[in-house]
């Protein structure tokens, strides 16, 4: 842990202050929101779920809130359309316009399961953590959102050890998402049919607070 | 979520079911997964299970620890070994196994004396990896929504996958017999245990992929001498004559270039016959262009010189052989000067290589798929088989050797015949055909109803609209089926016309069992080096799974077992080798040696023919009404005024099949697929190098790029086969191709075909067609 501190960037500090301050629900609560839209498929119940947590006024996803909002639920069609462009962007059956592993981003080959996924499989397990779905691999951008997420957590739980957790947070945002999250962003705000899938990417960007690739 | 939010009792039996853990409020906030709040209760991975994380195990906290685990590659069907590095269940290289034969040598002896210096794969082994990891791979299985070639897909998950195959099929049998399904795979891919579950379901339509390969030349060396497929011995000959077989450049079992180094560095002499300048004509001593599918008569003609000369083996031909003097009649007025004229190869060049063939011994005179994709194929076939029957040269050192192999005991069923016959015409009309069926015949039965209407398909790793020669009638046929299911590791062509879309493994991720191809038995384990990629069953596990829930049984109510390494246990348990998967893998190399080769077993045996012998004249196709002589008849589609090419199809050693396109590493080496057309033709048209095309024959028109090359015969323009894909990722679909806007995946061979099979063993005809050159 002690040298994976000695990465952290001074700016990631302030960053990610700023992004706590901004939302009501939480830092934590927002990087799950994010996680679980990346990881669950669109339905009258994921939905509903969403919009829930987004009842509150001022929390800085207004955009996605209203994203949300505009979906006319009880349409299967505009249901079946949302399902579509996840499938479409995340799952296939065709080459996918944004595929959610930052290894594919990352690697030369463009290839899942590289380095950066046992990067940071390394680092969960540094914090005591592993992937426990086995359907979903250890870079997967709902799994980092998570992690990071826990990371904000734990800082905030475990006073004693708050000091460790800032430091792998930090080193977390640098040396991953940053490195791929905008450019995926992109790719996914472009390939994405539906505006809350459009929405969700630049929501996820801002949330990070990192610039458009 | 903040800390004082109410959590519902489904998230805390989730979270105990999921982490094992009794449910605390502090462990839920600290370990749980956490979705956001109502997804939890809700909502849904893709296989609707949940939580994120859970407590590292010891072992996962130590990272790094790697270990090589001995397998065999399926890049190809050529089963060759690799050495696997895992690194924290994670591929991260690919060597050679030198315990398996096929990467070293295919005579016992020098086995033996090169393994230490390591075994070898080629580029598609060394790409193994990047198909593993490709993200464009299936991951679930997918159900089409709307209507066929719609192009919308639904996720859904194996049980329901599982649940419709198993339901279709049943009610398919139950409304229209169980000959109404047509089911086919790919070779070196669990086919016994396919071929149990259509024998159980009662199709009797299960096509493999030999069809599409090599059974022209099977029939020919087993209608001659009873063993189809026999194997080179490059290492030991003196001689070797080879008939359109890029063995270097196109190489399967990757000892193949190492027994030619062999065989040259003590002094082989080869002459290569191709209508195309391959690497393995490069590594010739001659190059022989040759006229498509006039391979025959060029034989015959050796033949003539020969027998002419007296130069045959009296001793052999007497002992082993029947029908000789009906050959030497037959052979009698085929001179070279009549070769000539239909092979375009000068006679005088003829007379030498006779002459040169008959001196050096041991010779051999072997051919593989460049004869054998044309209508008269077997006669071709026979005529270059006989020519190492008429010298003797067949099962010694430096000849064709006949293999010894020990496999495994196939679980025996007890079931009625199926009542219907296949619709192939397999040992009907085509009475010399392999068990791998007549693929173009299945197409046509769909298109026309006859003899009696397929309505579902099963598509096992293999992509029929692309494989089949003549694309536009396959992509008819299929249209006319009630059902599709596909299983494959990628979209394809086939897979975009199907119902049911169902996630394949990569050979890394799955158990078999390989009887090598080489002369002595050699039986190697293919093991998962690491678990599904994707999470999802093997299509193994799905098939047992398949046939399980539709209660398959004999009529003694014998089924399948529950697992694959169970199915491939028995087999090896019960059969020659006797000894369990287990005491396999424990084998250096995971490869079982059985004993040494063997020469001249026909001496003890005869040959497997109907006579005993070596047969110049077949009655058994005489029975059959087909010429029991191998007189050359000339390739029915051949090139006519209007159509006055000769194109062909070739193969190169990057690619398998179609089934490779989407590979950065295989495609960056050849992104295009440029027409080859001699510079003298090339020049006389106006056509330049570099440029597009319109190639058009009577079944189809397309572009293509234009090599002006002199590595081809003037008459032929040549394509190579597998590119131009329209249905599978986007490196197929020709991202890599940077300079070819107008056919960027690069042109394929299928649609110019006419898309008919070889009358005696229903090889599908891929090299025989006339075309015409358009500037566009």
């Amino acid at each position: 842990m002690t040298s994976i501190a000695q990465t952290v960037h001074p700016e990631t500090v302030a960053r990610t202050a700023a992004i706590s301050m901004a939302c009501s629900i939480g830092q934590p609560g927002v990087l799950k929101l994010l996680s679980s839209m990346y990881l669950c498929k669109p339905s009258r119940e994921t939905i509903a779920g969403w919009m829930s947590l987004l009842s509150d006024d001022g929390m800085g996803l207004d955009e996605l809130r209203d994203a949300l909002n505009a979906i006319d639920t009880a349409s299967d069609r505009i249901l079946e359309d949302l399902l579509w462009d996840y499938t479409r962007l995340f799952i296939g059956p065709y080459k996918l316009p944004c595929p959610p592993w930052e290894s594919v981003y990352r690697s030369q080959a463009k290839l899942m399961m590289q380095d950066a996924a046992d990067e940071v499989r390394r680092i969960y397990a540094a914090f005591g953590l592993s992937v426990e779905e086995t359907g979903v691999m250890p870079d997967h951008i709902g799994i980092e959102l998570n992690f990071l997420a826990l990371l904000y957590e734990r800082a905030a739980d475990e006073n004693g050890r708050q000091s460790d957790c800032m430091r792998i947070d930090q080193m977390f945002l640098n040396d991953h998402l940053t490195k791929w999250v905008p450019q995926f962003t992109v790719d996914m705000e472009m390939a994405a049919d539906t505006q809350l899938y459009k929405t969700l990417a630049r929501t996820t960007r801002n949330a990070l607070d990192l610039p458009r690739a | 979520m903040s800390e004082d939010r109410i959590i519902s009792d489904e998230e805390e039996s989730l979270f105990e079911q999921v982490t094992g853990k009794q449910f605390t409020r502090r462990s839920f906030l600290k370990w749980s997964s956490v979705l956001a709040g109502a997804a939890v209760a809700s909502g849904l991975l893709w296989d609707d299970k949940l939580g994120l994380f859970r407590e590292a195990s010891a072992q996962e906290k130590m990272a790094g620890k790697g270990k090589w685990i001995y397998t065999t590659c399926q890049m190809c069907g050529g089963t060759c070994g690799i050495n696997v590095h895992v690194v924290d269940g994670r591929v991260v290289k690919i060597e050679p196994n030198e315990f398996n034969p096929v990467g070293v040598a295919n005579i016992s002896t020098d086995f033996a004396a090169k393994k230490a210096l390591g075994g070898r794969i080629c580029p598609k082994g060394n790409s193994g990896a990047v198909a593993l990891y490709d993200p464009d791979r299936l991951k679930t299985p997918m159900k089409r929504i709307g209507p066929r070639d719609s192009g919308r897909w639904k996720a859904i998950s194996w049980e329901a996958a599982l649940n419709e195959v198993a339901e279709k099929l049943l009610e398919l049998r139950q409304h229209h017999g169980p000959e109404a399904l047509f089911w086919c795979t790919e070779d070196s891919s669990f086919t016994d245990m396919q071929s149990d579950f259509n024998l159980l379901y009662g199709s009797p339509n299960f096509s493999m992929h030999s069809n599409l390969c090599d059974v022209a030349r099977k029939a020919s060396f087993k209608l001659v001498m009873g063993d189809d497929r026999p194997l080179v011995d490059f290492a030991n000959t003196k001689y070797a004559l080879v008939f359109g077989w890029n063995m270097l450049g196109a190489t399967k079992w990757s000892l193949l270039p190492g027994i030619w180094n062999d065989g040259r560095a003590r002094g082989a002499k080869m002459v290569y016959v191709d209508p195309i300048y391959s690497q393995t004509a490069a590594k010739a001593d001659e190059w022989i262009p040759i006229r498509p599918g006039t391979d025959g008569a060029f034989a015959l003609a050796l033949g003539h010189e020969i027998v002419k000369n007296g130069w045959q083996d009296q001793e052999f031909i007497k002992n082993y052989t029947v029908g000789f003097d009906k050959y030497a009649e037959l052979v009698k007025d085929k001179t070279p000067e009549w070769a000539e004229k239909i092979t375009s190869i000068p006679a005088t060049t003829i007379r030498r290589i006779a002459q040169e063939l008959a001196a050096t011994k041991p010779a051999l005179v072997d051919a593989w798929s460049g004869p054998g994709h044309h209508t008269n194929a077997t006669d071709g076939g026979r005529a270059i088989a006989m020519l190492g029957a008429l010298l003797g040269q067949y099962d010694k050192p430096g000849t064709m050797i006949s293999r010894q192999a020990m496999g495994g005991k196939r679980r025996a069923f007890n079931l009625d015949k199926p009542k219907a016959e296949r619709v192939d015409g397999l040992g009907t009309k085509y009475p010399f055909a392999h068990v791998s069926g007549i693929y173009t015949e299945v197409r046509d039965a769909m298109l026309s109803g006859q003899p009696y209407q397929l309505r579902a398909g099963v598509f096992m790793f293999q992509n029929f609209v692309m494989s089949v020669p003549n694309t536009r009638k396959n992509i008819e046929a299929l249209k006319k089926l009630d059902y599709i299911v596909v299983m494959d590791t990628m979209m394809s062509e086939t897979a975009r016309l199907a119902d049911l879309v169902i996630p394949g493994s990569h050979y890394l991720e799955r158990w078999e069992v390989n009887v090598n191809w080489v002369t002595f038995p050699a039986t190697s384990i293919r093991q998962p080096v690491v678990k599904s990629v994707i999470n999802g069953m093997t299509e193994q596990e799905f098939i047992l799974a398949l046939a399980k829930k539709m209660g398959l049984k004999d009529k003694d109510g014998k089924s399948l077992p529950d697992t694959y390494p169970e199915y491939i246990n028995d087999q090896l348990k019960n059969g020659p080798i006797g000894k369990t998967l287990d005491e396999m893998l424990a084998l250096p190399g995971g490869v079982f040696i059985g004993g040494a080769t063997q020469y001249e077993k026909y001496k003890k045996n005869g040959f497997a023919t109907p006579t005993k012998k070596i047969e110049f004249y077949s009655e058994q196709m005489e029975k059959k009404g087909l010429n029991p002589l191998p007189d050359f008849v000339e390739p029915i589609y051949k090139p006519t005024a209007e159509f006055p090419f000769y194109l062909v199809n070739f193969k190169q050693s990057e690619h398998t099949h179609s089934r490779t396109f989407n590979n950065e590493r295989l495609m960056e080496m050849k992104p295009d697929n440029p027409l080859l057309i001699n510079s003298e033709t090339a020049a006389r048209l106006g056509i330049k190098d570099g440029g597009a095309i319109w190639l058009e024959s009577p079944y189809g028109k397309e572009k293509a790029t234009v090599q002006v090359t002199e590595r081809i015969h003037p008459e032929v323009v040549a394509l190579q086969h597998g590119y131009g894909h329209w249905g599978f990722g986007k490196i197929a679909r020709g991202s890599l191709n940077k300079v070819n806007t107008w056919c960027p995946a690069g042109t394929a061979d299928g649609v110019f075909l006419a898309g008919v099979s070889e009358k005696a063993s229903g090889m599908a005809v891929h090299k025989e067609i006339g075309v015409r050159l358009i500037k566009a």
